[in-house]
């Protein structure tokens, strides 16, 4: 029954079904078509629907199960949106709105020589993010991500990306790490900018233990080691999603990871420094942190 | 694509919205607004307003729902009526949708189409219970007058077409970089 899978929430297709609805649904109606989509999907992921609502538990101490499953529905149409805006911008290169929060940082971001490291989350729309730093800033962005664990999504997916891109922007794949590390510093040293997510870790790539929300887990130690060994600052970037068709893009205060002979101390820092950032903007837009798997693997207090 | 840059006021230009009725309303706003400077990239697409969208959607499944009710009431009970008339519009809502959608699936950009087909199959719709006696015909002559109203709109829109461009030529969404 392996045709199955394509009608899983991560199979392809959906994905095919999300393109189709971008070319077909009329924009007047689309907010209702998604508020059904968004509650079939509450209801029918269930891996989906309690790793959100287990993050919930850690992220709001406090709240109850019935307050969290409404706050879920939250989390997965703001989800929903933020899809549906990528792939109209992929297919009918429809931009959002955008506010811009941090502009000296964001020009010192772009002025930077010798390159420099975007260091983000799985919250608001990365992608358009992503297309938004590379048609503004006219240098070339590197965005590292996840590859879809389904093999006929990841297809679609990379198909799409092949078509739609921006020329400014080249996508890669956080599994093959090794010759991505070296990929990454070979960019670098031409002065372009890594965009990375920093706050989930997937089979295959390394990690370093932190604290996020009271709770022991794993984020990406990749983006620190290149830090460190290209001696680039990295910024703190996220995106917001505040309405239909706008976004926030908040630029953060660089940091950089200081080279000294104790490395895991060098690392704990910055890593200190990652959390408190995605930590408090996680706790603002907890609707936007699109965390479908428990964060921490320590059982709920 | 037309961007505006640097003017946050720019969220009500006529040219932003897709209805004639909305255009007017944006007008009316952007003429009594302040020019409010702020770090911002305002898109100008005629389907940009979250405001129109979510109203349109919400009187078009409203009205359905209302004929949904009037339909289902010959059978159940009006509270049973009532609480299966959204959800089940919802879902009619996707019919047409559908349909045109698969029939002309390798035309690639079927968003206008669908539109004319979800306003032509419900103003059928409205023209059908408008004959009714029951309390659903007002409903629809309410969206047979809301059609109408939009349709002398339109002309009104068209007649001011030149302070409609020089409303977005005032803020650079003429000009401005695409």
């Amino acid at each position: 029954m392996k045709w199955l899978h394509r009608f899983h929430a991560r199979g392809v297709f959906w994905r095919h079904y999300l393109r189709w609805a971008v070319l077909n649904v009329p924009y007047w109606i689309e907010p209702y078509i998604l508020a059904v989509w968004t509650l079939f999907f509450v209801l029918l992921w269930k891996t989906g629907r309690r790793g959100v609502m287990a993050n919930l538990k850690a992220i709001l101490p406090g709240s109850t199960a019935m307050g969290n499953l409404f706050r879920t529905y939250r989390v997965f149409w703001n989800f929903a949106w933020t899809i549906d805006d990528k792939v109209r911008f992929k297919e009918l290169r429809i931009v959002p709105d955008w506010e811009f929060v941090g502009r000296e940082y964001i020009d010192r971001l772009y002025a930077e020589k010798g390159g420099a490291i975007i260091l983000t989350a799985h919250m608001g729309n990365y992608d358009l993010g992503a297309h938004m730093f590379a048609a503004m800033s006219k240098r070339q962005i590197v965005m590292v991500r996840a590859p879809e664990i389904d093999p006929d999504t990841r297809r679609f997916e990379a198909e799409l990306d092949d078509r739609t891109s921006a020329e400014a922007l080249k996508i890669d794949f956080s599994t093959r790490a090794n010759d991505l590390a070296l990929d990454l510093l070979d960019a670098l040293q031409r002065d372009e900018i890594i965009a990375v997510q920093g706050d989930r870790v997937t089979p295959g790539i390394a990690s370093f233990p932190a604290t996020l929300f009271g709770k022991q887990t794993e984020l990406p130690s990749g983006p620190f080691a290149l830090a460190m060994a290209a001696r680039v600052p990295i910024y703190p970037v996220f995106i917001f999603r505040l309405g239909r068709r706008r976004y926030r893009l908040v630029v953060r205060e660089p940091f950089e990871v200081i080279r000294t002979r104790d490395r895991s101390e060098a690392f704990a820092k910055a890593m200190a420094h990652w959390t408190a950032e995605l930590e408090a903007a996680v706790r603002r837009a907890w609707f936007q942190w699109f965390y479908f798997e428990p964060f921490s693997q320590e059982p709920p207090r | 694509m037309n961007i505006v840059r640097g003017r946050a006021d720019a969220h009500w230009l006529p040219a932003r919205y897709n209805f004639a009725i909305f255009r007017l309303y944006g007008l009316v706003r952007m003429r009594f607004a302040k020019a409010t400077p702020a770090d911002v990239a305002m898109v100008v697409d005629r389907h940009q307003s979250a405001i129109e969208n979510f109203t349109v959607g919400a009187w078009t499944t409203l009205t359905l729902a209302a004929f949904v009710v009037s339909v289902l009431v010959r059978t159940w009970a009006l509270p049973f009526a009532l609480v299966a008339a959204i959800p089940i519009a919802l879902v009619l809502m996707h019919v047409p949708i559908l349909t045109f959608g698969a029939v002309f699936m390798r035309r690639g950009n079927n968003l206008r189409m669908n539109s004319i087909v979800l306003i032509l199959t419900m103003s059928g719709a409205s023209l059908h219970f408008a004959g009714s006696t029951s309390w659903v015909r007002f409903a629809a002559w309410q969206f047979l007058a809301v059609l109408a109203i939009n349709g002398i709109a339109a002309v009104v829109a068209l007649v001011l077409q030149g302070p409609i461009e020089r409303t977005a030529a005032a803020v650079g969404g003429i000009k401005s970089e695409s």
